[in-house]
């Protein structure tokens, strides 16, 4: 009944692949980024299973969108402005000086002036898709350093899209004049205020009403969610921005809305599934062939990655009175050349000003660079040790005290309500007035206003609210759900986790399971009512006391 | 992307006019995406398709994976005959109608099919409006629904099959095994292994739940079996217990995403809707809308259920499930049904979805209970004095009965279930089948003269009525709520509210634990 059995196939096939290799990863300790282009290579370019489509390629954009739209949806609007400054010094400084010692060192190897300028551009943007995403997994994006990152590469994205518009210029027989140029940079950054704007404005007077009556169902502010990143994407597109901005602006804008957790755990499995595909698609649309051929070249160009563009991080932004080790998590993170490079080259390729060889050249450090950046990223605590007892860090001369840059304790030794219906309602508002501490979760804002303890907008079913309430961490986790399917994933995961567990049971009959995964207590509200009535009963001297 | 986006926004208007209006959301996805053809946006024939198959596949995997065989333990028999039996029936009967309505055998059998489940999201939604999921009807409701499900994805099979492709449906269902016994493997080896791995984390689990489903897609497409075959036996490796509670997160954001995508897009297939159009999907609606309930009262009573239960369970299933409109895509697609028939299904499930929550709710049991032949009324006393009325006869009824008989009490009930007071009646306990807000009935019932009146009312409007009519007798009322207890303590009863006395008995327990160790001792292992 299908009609186009080649998408779904190869839909198929980029999933398996991913699988397959993102369990080896596993086993190894490989970041899931790198297995996915691993996979996109072996079922692109080495065995041709696979062809990029319009269909793969539409999911691919799907997938940055919503990872974008994540990140806005964690920072705030505040916590951007916190890293402002540092962002456009860093993100500006970094730019310069890559691109000239980038350049100088293209035009030493050998390269045309032309073909220097276009490969030192392509090594200049990391991307922002590989560093969030690795964020994303280690749960760092609202750490100060991942606040930075996250500035600097949208400097880095506004940078870009005037470098695209000057670079396309070239190729053109008239060149890009002064004014042309001008004019590109005027409208990108025209084009970045008119979108901040609106979607701030928006995000002040319009929506807070419409979305706060849509939260009483998440299903709706979901969908609405998705369509406000959709229309961000498209007016980015419109004002010639990218669809990062867009989706990241559209985030940032329903990041000052109370249901922005609720949202973005929501989105978050939607969005792996797209990224995945795009990782793997990245992979499948490497041309690696020439790159081998001229190795050292490669070796040499992705080691000034690797290495350069951190150090000219690090330097600037320790130089800002960042400590040394806000400096080099943030650097690290840089250590890569992005999507954008390949766009870069793929137009200049495409315009006759360079070779196809540097196309597979800049796929070839892409690789390279992707995938050991991922391990700086995910393992930078490690890193940072190992180069600090080495004395390499010295050189910088960077604050050592990183007072007020570690984010603040994590909850602890607490007690979580799940559920404020009248019994979570009741036991939160007991066992707070006893001195405990006390987080209530609920997926409804309503429910949980006018507690006297922290709440939390969510639903259990993800693991991701459990990770946020600290569930490993509490005391005990009480649910006051009547959702028996709900109930019994909290005692799986409170039974995983080591945590005790009392909970809410409606039917009696259900008993033995929740015995079975170790429930330390059940709540039995119907029976407990009952034995009220009765002692109404002998209070009223009908029944004997 | 601006038609993603086009369909999202469709979808997301939909969803919002559902919840303003309490409707179910189906209908009105379908209802906004046709809004869209009306407006002149027409998707490009790529979008469209894509849009249909990854959303079928999500949505149908989705289905796959709520079929826990937990549920079904112990009651697979009676699920077995009640499902079968009611889509036999309904499904002969639209056949029937079909057939003489002038459609050819083919489209007959589509119809038939089409119609012959019930849907399992609407019905959902309505339990969990209502609050009703754990009532011993919405258990065997549930088991019915899932049951239905899995037999109409099997004839499904058999459909896609029926003008002689790939050997005929008989051939068809034959294969069926082959990709059924891959799923119940997975579901018991390889599950078990995966989710003893806790480090893999989600993003890997939900990776698995991808492959899974489009290992099996690929498994029916070498078969020659329609892909939900596929989709759906992939949903069924993860139904169960852990697996399809830790999944559910995972797959709620994937399958909400593409069924809006789905329902928005399908409806740009159907024909413009002429009167007489209207009409045929009018009469198998209410055909749909009468047959229904009564069989499905019928099997509930059967397997056990009181008579208020039975009737809940048969007015919860009085409509087609969402299964209808990807039958209507397969004979779509198979070139069977044209535009006008695909129309038709549509409307028809519409339709019944829409009535769902104005049918399926206690008041409208209430009134349909009235209809139902009463049990002989005792011969009770011409006047009831110093005894205790007991109004509503539920799980706490028979808790405290014993104890009031032991100590010598009079005791007389008051409920409107007649299986509930023939069931009384036969222990010789006094009972009057009514309504208990019936001021007529409580006042038959010797509500002011009693010693006590124990209530436990649906609703705290009638708890109100009870207090008026009872006047100066202790009035027991059990309540949910905070501002339902102050009400009643306002008018002079005495509430009961059953989360306080749990919160009571928790806190004890919190506290002699906390006490006895500083810490709440953890379990073993």
């Amino acid at each position: 009944m299908m009609t186009d059995a080649t998408y779904l196939h190869s839909l198929g096939l980029i999933v398996a692949a991913a699988v397959v290799m993102a369990f080896a990863a596993k086993l190894v300790k490989m970041p899931t980024i790198v297995a996915f282009l691993l996979a996109g290579l072996v079922i692109g370019p080495l065995t041709g299973l696979v062809a990029m489509s319009h269909a793969l390629e539409l999911i691919s954009e799907i997938g940055i969108a919503l990872l974008l739209f994540i990140v806005g949806l964690e920072l705030s609007l505040d916590k951007i402005r916190e890293v402002g400054r540092v962002a456009v010094v860093a993100g500006i400084g970094q730019v310069v000086f890559t691109a000239l010692i980038g350049f100088g060192l293209t035009l030493l190897m050998g390269f045309t002036p032309m073909e220097s300028a276009f490969l030192a551009t392509a090594l200049t943007f990391s991307s922002t898709v590989v560093v969030v995403k690795l964020l994303d997994e280690k749960r760092e994006m609202d750490s100060l350093y991942g606040r930075i990152a996250v500035g600097i590469f949208l400097v880095q994205d506004l940078v870009a899209i005037v470098m695209l518009t000057f670079l396309a210029g070239l190729g053109r027989d008239t060149g890009a004049g002064p004014a042309e140029l001008a004019t590109g940079v005027a409208k990108a950054f025209g084009g970045m205020i008119l979108l901040l704007g609106t979607t701030l404005a928006a995000a002040k007077w319009i929506l807070p009403r419409p979305f706060a009556w849509a939260s009483r169902s998440p299903e709706t502010t979901f969908l609405w969610s998705l369509c406000w990143c959709f229309l961000a994407v498209l007016g980015a597109k419109l004002l010639g921005l990218s669809l990062e901005i867009g989706a990241f602006l559209a985030g940032l804008s329903l990041a000052q809305l109370p249901f922005n957790q609720d949202v973005r755990v929501r989105l978050h499995p939607l969005m792996s599934f797209f990224i995945a595909v795009f990782f793997v698609s990245l992979g499948v649309k490497m041309d690696l062939g020439a790159a081998l051929a001229s190795a050292w070249t490669v070796a040499a160009l992705s080691l000034f990655v690797l290495i350069g563009n951190p150090f000219i991080f690090i330097w600037i932004i320790s130089r800002m009175g960042y400590s040394e080790k806000t400096s080099f998590f943030t650097g690290v993170t840089v250590a890569q050349i992005s999507e954008f490079s390949f766009i870069l080259v793929t137009m200049g390729v495409a315009n006759g000003i360079v070779a196809p060889e540097i196309l597979s050249l800049t796929a070839m450090i892409g690789l390279i660079t992707i995938s050991l950046s991922s391990y700086f990223i995910l393992y930078n605590r490690q890193l940072y040790d190992f180069c600090r007892r080495a004395g390499w860090l010295k050189f910088f001369r960077a604050r050592q005290d990183d007072t007020g840059e570690a984010p603040p304790p994590a909850i602890s030794d607490h007690v979580i309500i799940v559920g404020i219906n009248s019994l979570g309602r009741e036991l939160a508002t007991r066992l707070a007035a006893d001195g405990n501490r006390v987080l209530a979760i609920d997926t409804d804002p309503a429910k949980l206003k006018g507690l006297p303890c922290e709440t939390l907008l969510g639903n259990i079913q993800y693991a991701a609210v459990l990770e946020e309430a600290g569930l490993r961490r509490a005391r005990l986790v009480v649910s006051a759900l009547r959702i028996e399917e709900a109930n019994e994933l909290l005692a799986y995961h409170c039974r995983a986790e080591g945590v005790s567990y009392a909970t809410n049971v409606m039917d009696l009959g259900g008993m033995d399971h929740l015995l079975a995964m170790d429930t330390r207590y059940m709540i039995t509200p119907k029976v407990d009512g009952m034995k009220r009535a009765r002692k109404e009963l002998e209070t009223l001297g009908i029944l004997p006391s | 992307m601006i038609e993603i986006a086009a369909l999202l926004f469709a979808a997301a208007v939909g969803v919002t006019i559902a919840n303003w209006l309490s409707l179910p959301g189906i209908p009105l996805l379908l209802l906004c995406g046709w809004g869209l053809t009306l407006a002149g946006f027409t998707l490009s024939p790529d979008t469209l398709s894509k849009s249909l198959e990854l959303g079928l596949a999500f949505l149908v995997f989705a289905s796959g994976a709520e079929l826990d065989p937990r549920r079904l333990h112990g009651r697979a028999r009676e699920t077995l005959v009640a499902t079968l039996v009611q889509m036999v029936a309904i499904g002969t009967l639209i056949y029937a109608g079909a057939r003489w309505m002038g459609y050819g055998n083919r489209i007959a059998l589509h119809f038939a099919v089409a119609f012959s489940a019930s849907s399992t999201l609407v019905a959902t939604r309505q339990l969990r409006r209502l609050g009703q999921t754990l009532e011993p009807f919405a258990r065997f409701s549930t088991r019915v629904l899932l049951t239905q499900d899995f037999f109409v994805v099997l004839l499904l099979a058999a459909l896609a099959t029926v003008d002689g492709r790939a050997g005929g449906p008989l051939a068809a269902l034959a294969k069926v095994p082959l990709l059924l016994a891959p799923a119940l493997a997975c579901q018991r080896w390889v599950l078990p292994w995966l989710l003893a791995r806790r480090h893999f984390g989600e993003e890997t689990l939900l990776l698995f739940l991808l492959a899974a489903l489009f290992l099996f897609l690929a498994g029916a497409g070498a078969l020659g079996l329609p892909l939900i075959v596929g989709a759906f036996f992939a949903g069924m490796v993860f139904s169960p217990f852990p697996a399809s509670s830790v999944v559910r997160g995972q797959l709620a954001s994937l399958s909400e995403f593409f069924a809006a995508l789905f329902f928005t897009t399908l409806a740009q297939l159907a024909a413009k809707p002429e009167p007489a159009l209207l009409a045929k999907a009018a009469v198998f609606a209410v055909l749909i809308l009468l047959v229904r309930p009564l069989l499905g009262t019928l099997f509930a009573r059967r397997a056990g259920l009181e008579s208020r239960a039975a009737v809940e369970s048969g007015l919860l299933l009085a409509q087609v499930s969402e299964y209808a409109l990807i039958v209507a895509l397969v004979g779509f697609q198979s070139g069977i049904l044209g535009r006008e028939d695909f129309a038709l299904i549509g409307l028809v499930t519409a339709l019944t979805m829409t009535v769902t929550p104005f049918v399926a709710d206690d008041r409208m049991a209430s009134r349909l209970l009235r209809f139902w032949r009463k049990p002989r009324q005792p011969e009770t006393r011409p006047e009831w004095r110093d005894h205790v009325l007991m109004i509503g006869y539920g799980a706490g009824g028979k808790w405290i009965m014993k104890p009031l008989l032991d100590a010598g009490v009079e005791v007389l009930v008051v409920d409107d279930d007649p299986a509930v007071a023939a069931q009384l009646h036969a222990k010789g306990i006094a009972c009057i089948c009514g309504d208990g807000a019936d001021p007529q009935v409580l006042a038959a019932a010797g509500a002011v003269r009693a010693r006590a009146v124990l209530a436990s009312p649906r609703r705290v409007a009638d708890a109100l009525k009870m207090l008026r009519s009872a006047a100066g007798v202790p009035v027991i009322v059990r309540v949910f709520e905070t501002a339902e207890a102050d009400e009643v303590r306002r008018l002079g009863g005495i509430p009961v509210m059953n989360s306080s006395a749990g919160a009571d008995h928790f806190m004890d327990w919190f506290r002699q634990t906390t006490a006895a160790s500083e810490r709440v001792p953890k379990p073993a292992g």
